[in-house]
């Protein structure tokens, strides 16, 4: 018996607001597939659950992508989207990753360096500039 | 561990059988010179298995006490008629016998277990969320993070020995302390005699501390009493010599002054029954009572309120489109709430501090100066010094000029545009430059140890308008132009990617003007669904 498998149309780059097909295989019984980001980075992971379908032990699925967050790469905060192939006791049988972007790739947020003009000063004497 | 040893070992080191005995003498003398003055002439009779023996030892290493009331209330009891006193024998040596076990360190050592036990629950927590770290999470579409309950065990641990702690100084410094003042007032005032009076030293790690003992002889109902209890903070000590010495001096052998006696229990009296500048002691616990119930507070219904709000993203929120941008809180609002912070938290800090500069300086005044305890307390007096110039700061800062900021539109698609004007409304002083910034910053919150950290760092910047024309300064407007490729706004629980026009006005003499007006970026709209 082969392992659970999902198979994603395409070459799993999406736009933002774009329909999430594929097939499931290889499944033993009932359990739901989850379109879902999590945030990697500095910050204290979070996951947020877009869409999520009741599905067989193996079978088609169509989920919808919301218009963002986008597929993001940050100095402290990025973004990634998945797939989750979960049995009706919660156990993951199968996941994958995909990418939501208007480009179809990851946007990098290039780390900028504050300009001195930005910079707060606390106290400030009448001739400094 | 050391509160569990108190606990186990205040069950009396073998002293465990329990037998009648007769107390045919209980006399109380006093050696003036030695730090425990009050002594105890002891003699009992009991019986074990047949055998007869006689025992004089009133608990396990015993040699005196500082406190003679406590010996003559033990006294009274013993005397009071009642058949079947009881006293211990040692279960391997029958001859071995004590009047009393000292049933106080049971609860010393539960004080400590309990205490200690704090610490070790965020020691559990730490270890725990190293561990959970360690292990990837096999469901990663799971939306409840383990760290969220690692947080709320760290944080039950850390503020609960604070609740503990306030509780405990409240319940045995506190409210014992105020039962006895309120009670004294009604106790009746008696002529008495001093015996003698000395100025007790007790040394401890944190340095010396003193304390009068006044030893004194009164009549009451016809029957005569002593007592060395001079005031409702019983045996309680501090320093500064010389306040000790002046009431020792005047307490003199034989001078005749007036005692306080409970009339319902005549061995209580005391010399001094206000509290004085003492009462302060009652706030003592406060500080930690606020920090522990504050923060357990926090932890288990104002952080489950924050829960409630989920992460929001900005192409989801199409109705919040808005003409204006205004900041959360208006500027001199937001200037007020700084003031009190820094006033409060520069009071709490000196306030502490000042507990210890007060023993620091009485120790210098009775000519012992504790060397140690001020080279210790030198970085913390100099962070209370930078807090006070923090809060004249603040209160400097109210006093600059006040703007207004307002935004043709507040939510902004890539390639929208928007006008952003600005206008001097009050304050005082003459800037030198303004200057507004457009930028996109990351944020990120995470936990370490026990507290929340922050991270910030910028993905974009752009210089919108900078001016040192004195009527534009007061008054003037610029267009943002959002970027095509900008990411929209992304508001999460811990992470966050947004954007902000910053206005800054430099002003001499002064903390400078810096507001933060957040911007709404939405994604394209070809995207929504």
């Amino acid at each position: 018996m082969s392992e659970p498998l999902i198979q994603v149309e395409g070459d799993g780059t999406f736009l933002p607001g774009e329909r999430v097909r594929g097939e499931l295989s290889g499944g033993s019984a009932a359990g739901e597939i989850r379109l879902f980001w999590i945030t990697k980075g500095r910050g204290t992971q979070e996951v947020g659950v877009e869409d999520q379908e009741a599905v067989g032990a193996a079978g088609y699925f169509e989920l919808s992508l919301p218009p963002a967050p986008y597929t993001t790469s940050g100095t402290l905060v990025s973004i990634e989207w998945g797939l989750e192939w979960l049995d009706a006791s919660g156990e993951v049988l199968s996941a994958c990753e995909i990418i939501v972007s208007p480009t179809r790739q990851v946007i990098q947020l290039e780390r900028v360096e504050p300009e001195v003009g930005t910079k707060r000063r606390f106290f400030r004497f009448a001739g400094s500039s | 561990m050391v509160g569990l040893w108190i606990f186990v070992a205040g069950f009396g080191g073998g002293y465990e059988e329990k037998v009648p005995c007769r107390v045919s003498q209980f006399e109380i003398y006093s050696e003036p010179d030695e730090d425990e003055p009050f002594r105890v002439k002891l003699a009992f009779d009991y019986r074990v298995e047949g055998r007869s023996f006689k025992g004089s030892q009133l608990s396990p290493g015993f040699t005196g006490s500082s406190q003679f009331e406590k010996l003559a209330k033990l006294r009274k009891k013993v005397f009071r008629g009642e058949e079947g006193f009881m006293c211990f024998v040692h279960a391997e040596d029958p001859s071995d016998a004590v009047l009393l076990k000292s049933e106080s360190s049971h609860l010393i050592g539960l004080l400590f277990a309990a205490f200690g036990g704090g610490f070790v629950v965020i020691g559990l927590g730490l270890i725990l969320t190293a561990i959970r770290k360690g292990r990837k999470s096999k469901v990663r579409s799971s939306t409840a993070p383990e760290e969220e309950k690692m947080g709320g065990l760290l944080g039950c641990g850390f503020f609960g020995v604070f609740a503990a702690a306030g509780v405990a100084i409240f319940g045995v410094l506190v409210v014992p302390t105020a039962v006895k003042y309120m009670a004294a007032k009604s106790w009746v005032e008696t002529p008495a005699q001093v015996i003698w009076s000395r100025v007790r030293q007790h040394y401890s790690s944190d340095g010396t501390t003193y304390r009068a003992d006044v030893f004194y002889e009164y009549q009451f109902e016809g029957q005569r009493h002593r007592s060395n209890s001079y005031s409702l903070l019983g045996k309680s000590s501090s320093s500064g010599r010389s306040g000790k010495a002046k009431i020792v001096e005047s307490y003199a052998a034989g001078t005749p002054v007036t005692c306080y006696v409970n009339p319902s229990d005549p061995v209580e009296a005391l010399i001094e029954r206000r509290l004085g500048w003492w009462s302060l002691m009652g706030l003592f616990p406060v500080p930690f009572a606020a920090v522990g119930f504050g923060g357990l507070y926090y932890t288990f219904f104002a952080k489950g309120k924050k829960k409630e709000r989920s992460s929001s993203v900005a192409g989801k929120a199409r109705t919040r489109e808005r003409v204006t941008r205004k900041p959360p809180l208006s500027p001199l609002r937001k200037r007020g709430i700084w003031v009190m912070g820094a006033f409060v938290f520069a009071a709490f800090w000196n306030g502490i501090v000042s507990v210890f500069l007060w023993q620091l300086w009485g120790s210098w005044k009775s000519g012992s100066i504790d060397w140690f305890l001020g080279v210790f307390m030198i970085p913390f007096v100099l962070i209370g010094i930078g807090l006070i110039l923090h809060f004249f700061y603040r209160v400097a800062a109210v006093f600059s000029p006040v703007y207004q900021v307002d935004f043709d539109r507040g939510s902004l698609r890539p390639g929208d545009s928007t006008m952003i004007s600005w206008q001097r409304v009050g304050g005082s002083g003459s800037p030198r430059k303004v200057s507004l910034r457009f930028i996109g910053r990351e944020k990120a919150e995470y936990r370490r140890g026990t507290s929340t950290a922050m991270a910030t760092e910028l993905f974009h910047e752009e210089l919108l308008s900078v001016t040192s024309d004195r009527l534009v300064m007061s008054g003037g407007n610029c267009r943002l132009v959002l970027p095509y490729g900008a990411v929209p706004t992304f508001r999460g629980r811990y992470s966050k990617l947004q954007w902000w026009v910053i206005l800054k006005v430099e002003v001499p003499l002064r903390p400078d003007v810096y507001e933060e007006y957040e911007v709404d970026v939405l994604p394209p709209k070809e995207f929504d669904s």
